[in-house]
């Protein structure tokens, strides 16, 4: 008696360690927490930002075209809610992270506003934090070493209580994302 | 706010804008260079049926595409959440955008436009990314006006991308990613109420100036059809002839009797000139044409004293000066007020047909007339017995059957004959479309000329109003279903009937009591009462479109009342059911070619209506006279 529930036990522990593992992220919802490493080689955690309402944007250093501008627009949003700058938190995430050392990235981001965070990690994690915010990114080769980085760039916004409360699709004007973020605040 | 203002904001080294590989941004981006016609002053031609399809909604709901279009006006985007070309998905976005703050500040757009955008991408883009996409516009009060939408998966998806030729290429990536590139190009359908795909816009159309312009010409459209039909009688409304009827303006073209001055003429006389475009109008060997004949026949058409109470002649629903037809009636009235199922038929050129009444149930004209003779809700005759005693008691009438007719005297044959004598008279071609095509006279307009080749081409009404190199009869004679005997039977009627009251006055009333008030209405099959052939069912007569410009309203219930709601029930496709004729189906006319249609159908008037007109009044009616013996009950007592 005593033995068979042992073994229940550590079968039932055994299943849910399975489902953890292969759980679709479907399951546990778009969003949600994650680690990385910020541009001072710190750990990043995104929960760490609760309290505030976080906007979230992928991209990379080397980007040509929409990295800058989206940056910009993060830029500009500080600047529209200065009072309430406190409570929000930016966050640029590096999907190239072998180009992206954090000295390039802490330049970077500092470029555009000091209060902005740019952070990476290591392959693995990037996929996993990808795949757990539904965007994408592709490598594509160029002539030499040189390549672009295809990726996702709608604006991610997480409220106060660490859900991700609304996907501001690249495009919409930025009159739309100050009003959204503020709608959070 | 632009993407490149923005950008020249920033910050100033990585602004690189004369390196992005993209240089050159959509004009969706930019005020619009160019000045836009005035909405409602062009056409938008339907570019064929937006496909259905099955979606997922926000809420993880599945729902067909059609039925999230709804009632209104619908811009389809597609859409995936990892598109990044700057001219592809986030300008749909951008100008999508603008769109819907426009929807948001107009309420004319707020009730008649929204924005569906569905995802290409099932795997990453669930109903849950859909919701977070509205959720841009949870605080505001417009937000089923854009609605994000995605598919279960590739299996519901690729019929839709097929159906609106989407091309998507699904590039792989590396083995141990699953996810792929997805290019497309950029592609933002408008699509009407009535589910037409009306424009598609591409990167160098989609700006949300040109999209509201073109929005505001459907809306206008539309409006302009619903007022047309609201002073309109509609497929389902009894309509007295009313071209004009809704205007204050209106005066009858009926003439009272003491104004009416006609001419007696030798109705024979007319016939060669009358009969150009006809061909030659054949008699039955036994009763050739003669004046004496025709005479007589005019005689009995216009005697009141042929009904059961003396009152009632076929002239009085073959109204001469209404192409002798009634225009004031959709379906004709007999004796005492009694309702007939059906509009009464021109006389106009009667002698040429094979078929008879809008069912075909009778072949010649001198058997025709004891139907109305005889029919209880026309001239209400018990018998034929009755007919022939009373028209022996009449007049001279034995005296001039003998003449006519010196073989039969006064018979039921010959008194067919004599009425089939006079309607073969009543020959009405020689029209200016006659003179035109066959005497290549430059006798009609040139938007009559369009509205032959449309007649003839597109619209092919030819198929069944035939015209051919030697003569147009423009009829085939033969039985098809359009729907409008369908719609009757089915009960297809709105709740509400416009009724004009006076000229220019209408008022609407609920259908119940209207119902309530009215006589219970026949059922009509058409031509499956004669047949019993149940493919028959509501099929009837292609009438001759001859003089269709004198003889409305028209079909074979008269509801409708003027050339243009004829021509445009047609361009519709008729009123679709199981057994209509696979002939008719929409036509996608112009507004433009709808009037040419119909200024071509003005053209068919014969040249000598007015003399048939003018013969007609100069003929005397029929009435009860002292003289005349009271048959009724064949007593003595004399009233009348």
């Amino acid at each position: 008696m005593k033995i068979s529930t042992q073994i229940l036990h550590r079968l039932f522990t055994a299943l849910m360690l399975i489902y953890l593992l292969y759980a679709p992220p479907s399951i546990a919802g778009v969003g949600g927490d994650f680690s990385l490493t910020d541009q001072n080689g710190d750990v990043f955690r995104l929960s760490d930002s609760r309290g505030k309402v976080v906007l979230l944007f992928f991209g990379y250093t080397y980007c040509p075209d929409i990295c800058p501008t989206e940056l910009a627009k993060i830029s500009f949003v500080l600047q529209q809610l200065e009072k309430n700058a406190d409570d929000i938190h930016c966050v640029f995430v590096s999907v190239d992270p072998s180009r992206d050392s954090t000295d390039l990235l802490t330049a970077y981001v500092q470029a555009f506003d000091s209060r902005i965070s740019g952070v990476t990690g290591t392959e693995n994690e990037l996929a996993s934090v990808a795949s757990q915010y539904g965007i994408s990114y592709t490598v594509n080769q160029l002539a030499g070493a040189n390549y672009t980085v295809d990726h996702t760039a709608n604006f991610y916004i997480i409220d106060k209580l660490g859900k991700l409360a609304i996907i501001v699709p690249y495009g919409f004007p930025l009159d739309h994302l100050v009003n959204s973020v503020k709608g959070l605040l | 706010m632009g993407i490149s203002r923005v950008c020249k904001a920033g910050a100033l080294s990585v602004c690189l804008i004369g390196l992005w590989p993209q240089t050159a941004f959509a004009i969706g981006y930019e005020p619009l260079p160019y000045e836009l016609p005035k909405p409602g002053t062009y056409e938008l031609p339907s570019l064929g049926l937006a496909a259905d399809g099955e979606v997922l909604t926000s809420d993880g709901d599945s729902e067909s595409l059609h039925n999230l279009f709804g009632s209104g006006n619908v811009l389809l985007a597609f859409i995936y959440s990892t598109c990044n070309d700057v001219n592809g998905c986030p300008l749909s976005s951008y100008v999508l955008y603008k769109i819907s703050q426009k929807i948001r500040s107009d309420e004319r757009l707020r009730d008649s436009l929204r924005i569906v955008s569905l995802s290409f991408d099932p795997l990453r883009d669930t109903p849950e990314v859909m919701n977070l996409y509205e959720q841009n516009f949870s605080v505001e009060v417009m937000r089923d006006s854009w609605q994000f939408v995605t598919t279960a998966g590739e299996q519901q998806l690729e019929p839709i991308l097929a159906a609106y030729g989407q091309d998507v290429q699904r590039i792989p990536e590396s083995e141990t990613d699953t996810a792929s590139v997805i290019s497309h190009t950029l592609r933002v359908f408008l699509i009407d109420e009535k589910k037409r795909i009306r424009n598609i816009y591409n990167v160098d159309f989609l700006h949300d100036e040109l999209v509201i312009n073109d929005v505001l010409t459907l809306l206008n459209h539309h409006e302009k059809e619903e007022k047309e039909k609201s002073i309109s009688t509609g497929i389902f409304k009894p309509g007295d002839f009313r071209e004009g009827y809704n205007s204050a303006a209106f005066s009858t073209k009926a003439q009272s009797i003491e104004t009416r001055e006609g001419e007696m003429r030798d109705l024979l006389e007319l016939i060669p000139d009358s009969s150009l475009g006809l061909g030659k109008l054949t008699v039955p060997e036994n009763n050739s044409l003669t004046s004496t004949r025709v005479n007589l026949g005019r005689k009995l058409f216009f005697d009141r004293r042929l009904s059961l109470n003396d009152t009632f002649s076929c002239a009085m629903c073959h109204i001469p000066e209404q192409g002798f037809t009634s225009n004031e009636m959709a379906t004709a009235v007999g004796i005492e007020g009694r309702t007939v199922r059906r509009n009464a038929p021109t006389l106009l050129n009667a002698g040429y047909l094979r078929t008879l009444f809008h069912d075909g149930r009778e072949y010649s004209l001198e058997q025709q007339i004891w139907a109305p003779l005889l029919a209880d809700n026309e001239m209400a005759n018990p018998s034929v017995g009755y007919v022939m005693q009373k028209v022996e008691k009449i007049d001279n009438y034995e005296e001039l059957f003998r003449a006519a007719y010196p073989q039969h005297g006064l018979t039921m044959e010959s008194l067919g004959m004599a009425m089939a004598s006079y309607q073969r008279t009543l020959v009405a071609g020689n029209s200016p479309f006659d003179q035109w095509f066959y005497r290549k006279l430059d006798a009609i307009s040139d938007d009559a000329k369009k509205g032959y080749e449309l007649f003839v081409g597109k619209a092919n009404c030819v198929s069944c109003h035939s015209i051919s190199a030697k003569r147009a009869l423009l009829t085939d004679e033969k039985f098809h279903n359009t729907g409008i005997g369908y719609s009757r039977s089915m009960g297809l009627v709105k709740d509400n009937v416009v009724i004009n009251i006076a000229p220019g006055i209408f008022v609407s009333v609920d259908r119940d009591i209207v119902d309530s008030v009215s006589e219970e209405s026949h059922s009509d099959l058409g031509r499956y009462e004669i047949t019993q052939n149940p493919a028959d069912r509501w099929r009837y007569r292609t009438p001759s479109l001859r003089n269709v410009g004198i003889t409305g309203p028209y079909m074979h219930d008269g509801s409708l009342s003027s050339l243009r709601e004829v021509v445009q029930f047609y361009n519709n496709g008729g009123i679709p059911n199981k057994e209509q004729s696979p002939l008719i189906r929409p036509l996608e006319l112009r507004d433009s070619e709808v009037s040419n249609l119909v200024e071509f159908l003005k053209s068919l008037t014969g040249s000598n209506v007015q003399a048939l007109i003018s013969d007609a009044f100069a003929a005397p009616i029929g009435d009860v006279t002292r003289r005349d013996p009271n048959w009724v009950h064949g007593s003595a007592f004399d009233i009348r």
